[in-house]
């Protein structure tokens, strides 16, 4: 127990959470001002909050939870339209929200459902905001069907990528893409006439976390796979692939460059924004 | 005697649930359902397949549900199941890959990032960035309890108060207090000690 000698170890998650009263927090503050090991303790405290809310912060509902609702129950508790466990997309998915009446309660826990034309009418509404949210954020439907979490080798990816899923509208944005997912911000600079980038797109390539540049040189298509360098699989292509290969290191992220061309001609233009 | 927690975990009239009352309870629990999963896989990225599996279990014993208590805490149960054997599957998996050399299989895609697993080792070479913490950080996150870790996301990543947690874990309020205090104790203590023996190795060198 170090109660006595440092009174306020028990405190520092009170402190992080800003659960302390303004007298308490003041306190606390003069109180790491002289003591270092407290000092210390309360940066790894935040420090670890803030990686752990990064890091393990859940995704959004997937979709296939909004579709149990449209699979029938079997007498041996198996849901039908599945196969090797998972849930299979099916043509004509019944999204949950058009199949139930949404159920409100009110303060003294009575139960009322909603009538079912004010439902679709929500369900419309969503669907349609839904939409267009999908239509901005994709730059217009591109890639559909394209599916980011499914393995592909470097040709693969070549393959199935012809267009961005996501397009950086600034330098800043497409900086913080990089910052947020590994935590290195890169620019692309070209003044080249005949080299031009699309947009992004995920792809699980060299890892699960690969991002891909999507580009054109010289007429050709080029994509520039990256991830974190400690991360590198070292790929190659196919011998007859008719495609070359072409890496880089940058800020501790390894660039795949993959293209008909002789040469690299993305890489070049890619910078830490501290260069 | 049911508490006011249970009164009202679900809202509906009859003595079972439906499939489609079951999917909007799930919906509605989806983030920590998400949050049980990782805290006991230790990985991202085999949580969606231990909650697909999680879900058509409980399809298969709704008749076991009682409506009058917890969902969050009955499918918090199924899914820990759920995703504790997805884990020894997993490991009697890697034991066989090992082979006779003992060298694991290289896979196009290596397990190894930070934002994808818990259990590992972290690279000799990685310097005290960013990442190498993070790296420690997850390290460090397997070797708390599986309680304190599940105590510990839902109130730091999902931001639930002590009760909510005590709800979800079917738990005394004191007690997912205690797991989370001790796992954040035991979580600086480990991380300053790692911080500290990664920083006098760089010095020595």
């Amino acid at each position: 127990m170090s109660g006595n000698s440092r009174p306020f170890e028990d405190r520092i998650d009170a402190y992080l959470d800003g659960a302390m009263s303004f007298d308490g927090q003041q306190q606390f503050e003069r109180a790491m001002v002289d003591d270092a090991q407290l000092r210390a303790d309360t940066a790894h405290g935040k420090a670890i909050n803030s990686s752990l809310q990064t890091l393990l912060a859940p995704p959004p509902v997937s979709l296939w939870v909004r579709k149990i609702a449209s699979h029938d129950m079997t007498r041996n508790g198996h849901v039908n339209g599945t196969a090797n466990g998972v849930i299979q997309e099916t043509d004509t998915p019944k999204l949950l929200l058009t199949e139930a009446q949404p159920v409100v309660k009110n303060s003294a826990g009575r139960v009322f459902r909603l009538p079912r034309w004010l439902a679709v009418a929500a369900v419309v509404l969503l669907l349609a905001s839904g939409a267009l949210i999908l239509l901005f954020a994709v730059g217009g439907g591109a890639n559909s069907g394209y599916n980011a979490t499914k393995f592909r080798t470097l040709a693969q990816a070549y393959a199935d990528i012809d267009e961005p899923q996501w397009v950086c509208e600034t330098a800043e944005e497409f900086a913080g893409t990089f910052d947020g997912r590994f935590r290195v911000p890169i620019l692309f600079n070209s003044d080249a006439s005949d080299v031009s980038l699309a947009g992004l797109a995920y792809c699980h390539t060299l890892t699960r976390d690969t991002v891909c540049l999507v580009g054109e040189a010289v007429g050709n298509k080029v994509l520039v796979f990256i991830d974190r360098l400690e991360r590198d699989p070292h790929p190659q292509l196919p011998n007859d692939s008719g495609l070359n290969l072409f890496r880089r290191e940058v800020g501790g992220l390894v660039m795949y460059e993959v293209s008909p061309n002789k040469q690299a001609m993305l890489l070049d233009w890619i910078s830490t924004s501290g260069d | 005697m049911r508490d006011a927690e249970q009164q009202h975990s679900v809202d509906t009239v009859s003595d079972r649930l439906d499939s489609q009352q079951f999917a909007a309870l799930f919906e509605q629990s989806w983030r920590t359902l998400w949050t049980i999963g990782v805290a006991v896989l230790g990985r991202r990225d085999a949580v969606e397949d231990v909650l697909q599996e999680s879900a058509l279990i409980a399809l298969g014993k709704l008749d076991d549900f009682d409506p009058t208590t917890s969902f969050i805490a009955w499918m918090g149960q199924i899914v820990r199941y759920t995703a504790l054997n997805s884990g020894r599957r997993r490991q009697r998996r890697s034991a066989m890959t090992a082979g006779s050399n003992g060298v694991l299989e290289h896979t196009a895609a290596p397990e190894s990032s930070s934002a994808n697993r818990f259990n590992g080792t972290v690279p000799a070479k990685m310097e005290v960035d960013q990442l190498g913490f993070d790296d420690q950080l997850l390290d460090c996150m397997m070797r708390l309890s599986e309680s304190q870790r599940t105590c510990l996301l839902l109130r730091v990543v999902n931001g639930y108060s002590y009760r909510e947690i005590a709800g979800a874990m079917d738990m005394p309020e004191g007690t997912a207090m205690s797991h989370v205090h001790r796992a954040q104790k035991s979580l600086r203590e480990m991380i300053g000690q790692s911080l500290l023996a990664t920083g006098e190795k760089g010095a020595r060198r």
